[in-house]
């Protein structure tokens, strides 16, 4: 029965997190999947309560709202399931489940995915 | 035969002895240790990851046999020892704690207070180091269990307290925090503030496995828990009715979502033994727990039988695992406690390389 439970049941972590460039983050899970994220997307993704209304779920940042200029100046992981970015913008609460960073990936074969 | 040869052979004979659980051969495993061989005399050690290894003698009993069955050997001489591994974290609190144990249920009154604490004793009566945190913050129980006083924890300086000890296992408890007899009201910030300080302000020491009483369901202590504390593993306790599902389930899926593997599931008040026939009556029909192991495939780690000494062995602070060792829920919580260590040590064996908690990277702009 313990061979079962070991194919991750909760979805792959990262293995490594890497900044790529000066706007890029890169991410190694470990299913062997390579994501890249511009920093720009993922502060317009935050998924904090000031962000994305809790009760009704509006997004609260629309487009044009987020500067070009946005970075992160640091991140850290929280336990085993999310990173919290701290950015220049001096937004912190946002936590970034593993699960919601899949599914942001930009690399090309997701992008590709999803547009289709 | 040289003594030479007859290593060789040993090691050859122990490599075919695997360990069940971890499904690889204890030489491979780094198990065996002080091999000496002295005019056909055989002495070795066997370092188990666990002292509450589940097939302990099992394995002894197969070195030997194995060994002896060797042409040349006098006489074999098989010590067992274990050195507990410690989970993988890179977080700044609990660093002398190797594993932490999280017993949790989706709802409240299925017995998780009971459970932590026979738990941790029976993982303590291997030799294991254990401390035991009662995060029930609402409804403190593990005091009265234990039968420890309710006084104020002894403090180290640097605003960091010594736990109370019991029964060879350091324990932190929210009663100590307060009045004997007194609720602790509290709103969600304060909840988390005295987690948190159950995690830093702890002189917990060298800990082999620290087991917290979780408060029912899915709130403020245990998303705190969940974020601060380098968990190793959640254990869910459960009652065999299909009500409870509903709520177990939860429980599961809240480890989930945050990434806690789940070692298993415990179906506490499983059946009821009568005195007079001896019987298993199961009284809240029967299944839930393996039924919940099943769905989410995890391992039904113990079922507890419903026995009144375990409700008198509570009430008069000594549980049941240290007053009537040979009872069946002894028994069953002896078997549990072996269990979560297999447990932990499988994931552990099994764990892909991953970022840990506590990884941090400073963005260079």
């Amino acid at each position: 029965m313990a061979e079962e439970t070991r194919e991750e049941p909760t979805g792959p972590s990262p293995r490594d997190i890497k900044q790529i460039d000066e706007t890029t983050l890169g991410i190694t899970w470990t299913d062997g999947h390579e994501s890249v994220y511009h920093v720009k997307l993922l502060r317009e993704k935050c998924p904090c309560a000031n962000c994305i209304d809790e009760w009704s779920g509006d997004k609260k940042i629309k487009p044009g709202m987020i500067p070009d200029t946005i970075r992160p100046l640091n991140l850290k992981t929280v336990g085993l399931y999310a990173i919290q970015f701290d950015w220049n913008d001096g937004h912190s609460t946002g936590l970034y489940p593993y699960t919601l960073l899949r599914e942001l990936c930009q690399c090309e074969e997701c992008k590709a995915k999803s547009a289709a | 035969m040289s003594d030479q040869d007859l290593q060789v052979k040993v090691m050859a004979a122990l490599k075919t002895v695997m360990d069940p659980d971890l499904h690889k051969n204890i030489v491979d495993l780094g198990f065996v240790k002080n091999l000496n061989i002295d005019n056909g005399k055989v002495k070795f050690d066997v370092e188990l990851t666990t002292p509450a290894c589940p097939v302990k003698e099992q394995l002894k009993s197969e070195c030997e046999d194995k060994v002896e069955a060797i042409g040349g050997v006098a006489a074999v001489d098989v010590n067992m020892t274990a050195t507990v591994r410690a989970s993988e974290h890179s977080q700044p609190v609990l660093t002398g704690v190797k594993n932490i144990i999280a017993v949790a249920s989706g709802k409240g009154g299925v017995g998780k207070s009971t459970v932590s604490a026979n738990l941790a004793v029976a993982l303590h009566q291997t030799g294991a180091t254990v401390g035991l945190m009662d995060a029930d913050v609402y409804g403190p129980s593990i005091p009265k269990m234990l039968g420890i006083p309710i006084t104020p924890p002894k403090g180290a300086g640097n605003s960091k307290f010594y736990p109370h000890e019991k029964y060879g296992l350091k324990v932190v408890s929210a009663a100590f925090l307060t009045e004997e007899g007194q609720p602790l009201m509290l709103r969600g910030p304060m909840l988390g503030g005295i987690i948190q300080q159950f995690l830093q302000n702890v002189e917990w020491g060298e800990l082999d496995y620290l087991v917290i009483d979780l408060p029912p369901g899915t709130g403020d202590v245990q998303l705190t828990l969940t974020q601060r504390a380098p968990l190793s593993g959640g254990v869910i306790v459960t009652t065999p009715q299909q009500i409870s599902l509903i709520d177990a389930e939860k429980g599961v899926k809240m480890f989930q979502q945050v990434k806690v593997p789940v070692l298993g599931v415990v179906e506490n008040m499983s059946y009821f033994v009568c005195d007079g026939c001896d019987k298993k009556h199961f009284l809240f029909q029967s299944g839930a727990g393996q039924q919940l192991a099943d769905k989410f495939k995890v391992p039904l780690l113990g079922e507890i039988p419903f026995i009144p000494e375990v409700v008198i062995a509570g009430d008069a602070g000594m549980p049941i695992t240290l007053s009537q060792p040979e009872s069946q829920a002894g028994q069953a919580y002896r078997h549990l406690a072996g269990q979560v260590a297999a447990q932990i040590s499988i994931n552990q064996s099994q764990e892909a390389k991953k970022v840990g908690a506590g990884f941090e990277l400073a963005w260079k702009g």
